[in-house]
């Protein structure tokens, strides 16, 4: 029996050690008494029972950790913190893990305390005493007892145990990692940096992602294998890491200041970025070695700071400022030199030279930057390389100043700057020695010749524009249109035209004074008519009236035409003479049935007065059409009411119609009067209306928009019959014919002087682009449908307005 | 057939090979050897050892004396006389097994067994009991109480150290007075009897003690740690309810000064 006991405890003892709640719940809770003497048994239930109490004693009233115990928690919590960092660098994590190792750990030291009491009580009795017989005498809620225990192990002991145990752990790993910080050493810390100022290669200086990058990889560099450590201690790290990239980083400011101070100190003649190279590396090593002699400051763990060498990103960085500095150099030269100033007279000498390549101002710079840019540029580096140390360096700074395009682009710069300044002066002298020397009769003309008067008159007064129409104007003989300067033909276009509108405007005041007199005086006319006064007479004494008013006129106005001019004098001489033939047909007809002057058809005839004029819209080079193509009107002028204006191109069809190439594919009859609104009629070969139109002929640009888009069907359906016609004649053997462009011809017929010119002008552009448009969609090969526009006026334009 | 024929003849000669041998090596059966020769032999071993045993026995009882000295017996049966009332005032025959001590509510319950642990103090003191008991058996006090018939009440025997007053020494045979080794032998008797007692009320009260523990929770006010307090409280416990214990239980813990 007593063998089986001792047994028994062994397994105890061997359950007792493994897990606590395991070991007591695994014993049996009952326990055989042994056969021994009555008092061997009476003190082994009395020493279980007194184990027992003090079990639950030590459950009951757990005793504060002893400073042993608690260096033991501490250490085994700071040891299982250090074994598995990665699971404890959260505080709050390593806090929970802490919690169950410690209540484990508890839990063992109950294990031995238990374990210790159930041996002391064996020593106080025969009969070994099982661990089950302690706990048959605990109860069975002793393991609720347990539990409270270690809840209450854990509400007073962990947190200061855990605080403990953490900043042991962190102050430990604290010291292990500050002997581990250390300044990198150069070899480390040159590619260190170049990775860093790689990602910004414009520029040598830190930005403010540099200075966490830095940290980081220098946090990487002191800690290679990229250990995780507690949080706390990533703050902590963080300081003196921060010292030591910044201490890096002001070093390499100090080495990047200490290049450009060199670079602002170079001598004036290294100009060469080879020469400036060498003197920047000269400088600045004597300058570090004297940084380097001066005694060292401690800072990170007391160990001393070392004074780096010339760090590799400052050393690449020294060509880079010296090109920058030769560059800066020659580009300053360039901007000031003396060299590049141009002189106006040379330029207007070469402008005199070949004045056909300078017509405008950009043919001017164009050509000057052709023939003295190369060798201005030569010149510039030849005297650029004389004053550099080491000399005769010319081809290399040519090769420079003509490779480089910044440098290229300041070179451009200055000479072009040069050129804007001289170039006006130069060629404003040129221009006026042009005029002078071509244009004198322009100058010397005050007053028009007749010939000049009646071109003015046909072009309405328009302005001039070309030096052609100068020419003819005012008899100018020209050597060639090329060798004008554009400011030699403005100046002679702003003074023409000045001329030609003071010309315009006498003829017109002097018109406007013969419409008022036709007014004025027909009373009079009709008692000299009745009187049989002499038709001379007559014309002499409106001449003499006309001249008296035209001399009142012109002392208010500073005009050079103090005399009548031919033209009004003729036009005075037609009015008296339809008046007087008028009123001397029909004696008896009341004054208000007289008809309205119209020009007769014979002076029409005999050309003495241009009826009808061509399409202004041609330039006037090209005006001369043959005689077929002139459109004649009807007379007498018959209102568009009256039918005068189907009359107009009824007349139109019958003369064209005599010859079948004259023939049109359409005739526009354009009416109107001052009051009412402006028609526009569209009549095919036959004279029937085929669109009707009204438009305000005081709006040209909307009226010709209007009449286009209403006629625009009609002017398709008569561009795809010429096509087509064109297209017949020249398949089969018409292949063999003249391949003549087709022609959609076009007659219009103003009747209206309300009608503007312009409006006749926008219309035939808008019919231009539709055929231009209406040819793209035509078959490959065809020739484009050309537009043979012409037009004819049925009233006087020079006749006074009704 | 032929094969059993030749067999058989192989056993006719080996017989007759053995019968005409001169030298016969087995003219015994087994039965014959057991009989004839192992019976004997172990009928001859069992009587001598008998004999022995009785010769030892024969030389043992020769040794003792066969009849006592007049004043022992007279003294023995006087002191048993004493002792044997004491026993039968404390009760002690009545327990020869501790369940038949009542037994309520976690707890003993028994008047018999109270009034022999008061009893039992006396035995606390183990030398003024013997020499009580001694003076009371030379008195013949016991034997006058008890009203039994006494054949030595006639012969009176004399102690000069606990001679009641008013003994006449001189009327005292000598063959009846109580010298030192006499009397040395009447207490070594009495020792020996209430050590007896000593060790059967011990072995009841160890029995009281242990099965009282065996259902005291361990949260018991009677519970302690320390296992020499824990017997106090039990002990005093106990006293208070009439059942003082003896020192030797109650000192079993005291450590030695």
């Amino acid at each position: 029996m007593k063998f089986t006991r001792l047994f028994m405890v062994g397994v105890g003892v061997l359950v007792l050690s493994g897990s606590l709640s395991v070991s007591f719940s695994a014993i049996p809770s009952a326990a055989t008494p042994p056969s021994e003497t009555s008092k061997d048994r009476a003190k082994w239930r009395l020493t279980t029972l007194s184990a027992a109490r003090e079990v639950l004693d030590e459950l009951n009233n757990p005793a504060p950790l002893s400073p042993e115990d608690r260096a033991v928690l501490v250490e085994n919590l700071n040891k299982a913190m250090r074994e598995n960092m990665q699971a404890h660098i959260s505080r709050a994590t390593s806090q929970r893990l802490c919690a169950e190792i410690a209540i484990g750990l508890k839990r063992k030291n109950l294990e031995r305390r238990f374990q210790t009491v159930v041996a002391h009580a064996n020593e106080q009795s025969a009969i070994p005493i099982l661990w089950a017989d302690v706990v048959s005498h605990l109860g069975a809620g002793w393991s609720n007892t347990l539990e409270q225990t270690m809840q209450s192990f854990s509400n007073t002991e962990l947190v200061p145990l855990f605080k403990d145990s953490r900043d042991r752990a962190v102050g430990l790993l604290r010291q292990e990692l500050e002997q581990q910080l250390r300044y990198p050493s150069e070899n480390e810390l040159n590619p260190l940096l170049g990775e860093l100022l790689a990602r910004h290669p414009e520029s040598l200086h830190f930005s403010k992602d540099d200075d966490a990058l830095l940290q980081q990889k220098l946090m990487s560099l002191l800690n290679p294998d990229h250990k995780v450590y507690f949080e706390e201690l990533t703050a902590i790290l963080n300081e003196p890491t921060l010292r030591i990239s910044t201490e890096i980083r002001k070093q390499y400011e100090q080495q990047l200041a200490l290049l450009e101070t060199a670079t602002q100190g170079m001598p004036e003649d290294r100009r060469q970025a080879s020469a400036i190279v060498a003197v920047l590396l000269t400088s600045l090593e004597a300058a570090l070695a004297v940084e380097q002699a001066k005694p060292a400051p401690t800072t990170v763990g007391g160990k001393p700071i070392p004074v780096y060498p010339l760090l590799t990103p400052v050393r690449h960085g020294v060509p880079d400022a010296a090109a920058k500095l030769e560059t800066d150099r020659l580009t300053g030269f360039v901007n000031t030199s003396p060299i590049l100033a141009l002189d106006s007279d040379l330029l207007a000498k070469a402008i005199r030279q070949k004045p056909e390549t300078h017509h405008t101002p950009a043919m001017s710079e164009a050509e000057f930057m052709k023939s003295m840019f190369p060798e201005l540029q030569e010149k510039t580096t030849t005297a650029y390389a004389a004053g550099a140390n080491p000399s005769g360096a010319t081809v290399y700074f040519r090769t420079l100043l003509s490779t480089q395009s910044n440098l290229l682009s300041v070179f451009q710069t200055r000479f072009t700057r040069e050129l804007h300044a001289r170039l006006p002066e130069a060629r404003q002298t040129v221009s006026e020695e042009q005029v002078k020397k071509n244009f004198a009769p322009v100058e010397r003309t005050d007053v028009l010749s007749t010939a000049a008067f009646a071109a003015l008159q046909n072009s309405g007064g328009a302005a001039l524009t070309s030096l052609d129409s100068v020419a003819t104007l005012f008899d100018v003989s020209l050597r060639g249109r090329d060798v004008y300067l554009e400011e030699t033909v403005d100046r002679v276009l702003a003074l023409a035209n000045r001329k030609a509108r003071e010309g315009y405007e006498a003829l017109s005041a002097q018109l406007a004074l013969v419409r008022k007199m036709e007014q004025e005086r027909l009373d009079k006319l009709r008692k000299d008519v009745s009187t049989r006064r002499p038709y001379k007479e007559i014309r002499a004494e409106w001449q003499s009236a006309l001249e008296s008013a035209w001399k009142a006129d012109a002392k208010s106005q500073s005009t050079p035409y103090k005399e009548i001019l031919e033209l009004t004098l003729d036009s005075l001489n037609k009015a008296v003479r339809q008046l007087y033939d008028s009123i001397q047909a029909t004696p008896n007809t009341p004054t208000e049935a007289t008809p309205p002057i119209t020009h007769p058809s014979a002076e029409v005839e005999q050309g003495k007065v241009k009826e009808l004029r061509q399409d202004p819209a041609k330039p006037e080079d090209q005006n001369q059409e043959p005689q077929n193509d002139v459109i004649k009107p009807p007379t007498p002028k018959k209102s568009p009411k009256d039918g005068g204006g189907e009359g107009a191109a009824n007349t139109v069809l019958s003369r064209t119609r005599v010859d079948r190439r004259n023939e049109p594919d359409g005739i526009l009859l354009l009416t109107g009067n001052a009051t009412g609104p402006a028609t526009a009629r569209l009549l095919n070969q036959t004279g029937t209306t085929i669109c009707n139109i009204s438009f305000d002929p005081g709006k040209p640009k909307e009226a010709a928009s209007t009449i286009f888009e209403a006629i625009k069907p009609q002017l398709k359906t008569l561009w795809t019959n010429t096509y087509l016609e064109w297209q017949q004649e020249h398949s089969g053997l018409g292949i063999l014919k003249r391949r003549l462009p087709p022609k959609l011809k076009l007659f219009v017929v103003i009747e209206s002087e309300d009608v503007r010119h312009r409006m006749s002008l926008l219309l035939r552009q808008h019919i231009d682009e539709a055929l231009t448009e209406w040819g793209k969609s035509a078959e490959k090969g065809t020739p484009e449908v050309e537009l043979d526009w012409k037009v004819g006026l049925t009233f006087d334009q020079m006749a006074p307005s009704p | 057939m032929s094969s059993k024929h030749d067999e058989h003849k192989d056993y006719e000669q080996l017989d007759e090979a053995i019968g005409h041998s001169t030298h016969k090596l087995f003219n015994m059966s087994p039965n014959d050897v057991l009989v004839q020769i192992s019976l004997p032999v172990v009928l001859i071993l069992a009587i001598a050892t008998r004999l022995i045993t009785i010769g030892q026995g024969m030389s043992t009882q020769s040794q003792n004396p066969a009849v006592l000295d007049l004043w022992k017996q007279h003294l023995i049966l006087r002191v048993d006389r004493t002792l044997d009332k004491w026993e039968k005032q404390s009760g002690l025959p009545q327990f020869a097994d501790f369940d038949r001590v009542h037994w309520t509510n976690h707890g003993p319950d028994d008047e018999r067994f109270r009034q022999l642990c008061e009893k039992a103090t006396e035995l606390a003191e183990m030398e003024k009991l013997k020499e009580t008991l001694y003076r009371e058996s030379l008195s013949g006090a016991a034997s006058s109480q008890s009203g039994e018939p006494s054949s030595g009440q006639f012969v009176t025997l004399y102690d000069p150290r606990y001679a009641p007053s008013g003994v006449n020494s001189n009327s005292v045979s000598p063959e009846f007075r109580i010298d030192d080794t006499r009397r040395q032998f009447a207490f070594q008797y009495i020792d020996e009897r209430c050590k007896r007692w000593s060790r059967d009320i011990e072995d009841l009260q160890w029995k009281l003690v242990g099965r009282l523990a065996s259902e005291l929770p361990a949260g018991d006010p009677l519970t302690d740690a320390n296992l020499d307090t824990q017997m106090k409280k039990i002990a005093t416990s106990l006293e208070a309810r009439g059942y003082p214990l003896l020192p030797g239980i109650t000192h079993e813990y005291r450590k030695a000064p």
